[in-house]
């Protein structure tokens, strides 16, 4: 009885060895070991927080309960945290305030959103409410101060100024500041019309000028065709030659412009 | 071409100057809108696929194929009727060409004139440039500039000779009534006669494009008798 006794007790010992050691991870073998227990101590309702610094909506709600194994990180995600809610919680304010209606009624940034982008809480309370462009600022250059010429006028060559009755004569305008640079002209009034501009000054000490005034010039200078001498080699001119067309039309342009 | 064709070699070479000629009968042969046995009527009449256009033909298309976007299809040889017709460049594109026989001969001193443009080499008789005046839109018998083109090309496109024979295919109905003549100094004959065709066609905008193009200068002449230079237009004219 007793050797029985004594054998079920050994039959039951080392059966619940056995049953000990099942629950237990071998002694050397510490793969994943970390995780779950992590996971067992913070309990299985929050098991994404890790990754959430980079979702700002959802970071607000996280408690952040974070194990305290990394301290030092502690406060960096909840700075990163902080400025993402800032940046999203203003751009929703530009675009209200872009909108013509309530720009009367916007209130001042919040002071809690100092954050915020400068520009924008600069910029919001002085624009007048239709000349808000707020998806691209390009910045325009001003015109330099305090130059005491007067504004050059543009006419175009050719332009009829009848009505306006000049008298003929070469004449010579101010320098003007074309921002650029000193421009200056002189007119040639012929009839009473303006026939023909001639520029004494203009911004050509810059890439941008010489190129802006090779657009922009040439039309302005023009002279009035005169007979040459003949004694020439060869002759340019439009091709099968007609003379009586020439004259007939030579004859209506000069009826038509006397 | 059914125009008149200078050719000016300053050295007694008859044999160059008929194969010249001979060069630009050929030319005429191959491209003339008039002529029904042209290769350019028959293309036009649907008988020739592209596979079987010659090779000065396929030349010509790819130029002036380059040039209609070069000048944003200002210059297109596409008729409003759909035909083609290279007339515009083929002018130039000749005298090019026969300038460069005449140079492979080995003569330094020349011009060759065809229908008013003109490509030229070299000093004249005299030792001199070569000088080219331009003919007045209103008085045939007179010249209302001189210019010296120091071996470039020169063309001259107008109203006044031929009639209306640029149009605008930018506004067909619209004619080019307020300019009358426009002349291009160009790096050889081809480049000012199909930027002078183009260039016309642009009206008072004409200028202005040649005035930004590198390489081109210009004279317009409208119809008041007034005329336009480009900037660097007086450069070529100081012998």
């Amino acid at each position: 009885m007793k050797q029985i006794a004594l054998s079920l007790f050994v039959i039951a010992s080392s059966g619940a060895y056995v049953w000990d050691q099942a629950g237990k991870p071998p002694a050397n073998d510490l793969i994943d070991t970390e995780a779950p227990a992590n996971t067992a101590a913070q309990g299985t309702s929050q098991p994404f927080v890790p990754s959430t610094p980079v979702d700002p909506v959802a970071a607000p709600a996280t408690p952040l309960r974070k194990v305290p194994h990394n301290v030092q990180r502690e406060p960096a995600p909840q700075r990163s945290v902080a400025d993402n809610t800032a940046t999203i919680a203003a751009a929703p304010k530009l675009t209200v305030a872009a909108s013509p209606p309530q720009v009367s009624t916007l209130p001042p940034p919040p002071q809690e959103r100092n954050l915020a982008p400068a520009a924008a809480s600069v910029v919001m309370p002085d624009a007048p409410p239709f000349a808000v462009t707020p998806a691209v600022y390009i910045p325009i250059p001003q015109p330099r101060p305090a130059y005491p010429q007067a504004r050059p006028r543009v006419i175009h060559t050719g332009m009829n100024l009848a009505a306006h009755g000049y008298a003929d004569g070469v004449y010579t305008g101010p320098p003007a500041d074309a921002y650029y640079g000193i421009i200056q002209l002189q007119a040639l009034v012929q009839g009473g019309r303006l026939t023909a501009l001639k520029i004494l000054k203009y911004p050509n000490d810059r890439r941008t000028s010489v190129s802006i005034n090779r657009q922009a010039l040439p039309m302005l200078r023009d002279e009035a065709i005169s007979a040459q001498s003949a004694d020439v080699d060869i002759i340019s001119g439009a091709t099968l030659t007609s003379r009586a067309f020439i004259q007939s039309l030579g004859g209506a342009l000069k009826k038509a412009s006397s | 071409m059914g125009m008149p064709i200078t050719v000016d070699l300053g050295v007694p070479v008859g044999a160059l100057v008929e194969t010249v000629f001979d060069y630009f009968d050929d030319v005429d042969r191959r491209f003339s809108t008039y002529s029904p046995d042209s290769e350019i009527s028959a293309i036009n009449r649907g008988d020739i696929p592209i596979r079987d256009w010659s090779g000065q033909m396929l030349d010509v298309m790819r130029i002036a194929e380059q040039t209609r976007k070069e000048t944003a299809g200002y210059f297109d040889i596409h008729r409003p009727d759909g035909a083609l017709d290279p007339s515009g460049i083929v002018k130039g594109w000749a005298i090019r060409n026969a300038a460069e026989i005449v140079r492979r001969a080995g003569v330094s001193d020349f011009f060759i004139e065809a229908g008013g443009d003109i490509q030229s080499c070299g000093r004249n008789a005299s030792g001199r440039e070569w000088s080219v005046g331009i003919r007045s839109p209103f008085h045939t018998n007179e010249i209302v500039k001189v210019v010296y083109p120091r071996g470039h090309g020169v063309a001259t496109s107008g109203t006044y000779a031929r009639g209306q024979h640029i149009y605008n295919p930018r506004a067909d109905d619209d004619p080019i009534s307020d300019i009358v003549s426009l002349t291009v100094i160009g790096s050889d004959v081809l480049e000012a006669d199909r930027f002078a065709t183009a260039a016309f066609a642009m009206g008072r905008d004409g200028i202005l494009f040649l005035e930004q193009a590198q390489g081109l200068e210009g004279y317009l002449i409208d119809s008041n008798c007034r005329a336009t230079p480009t900037t660097g237009f007086g450069a070529f004219c100081q012998p």
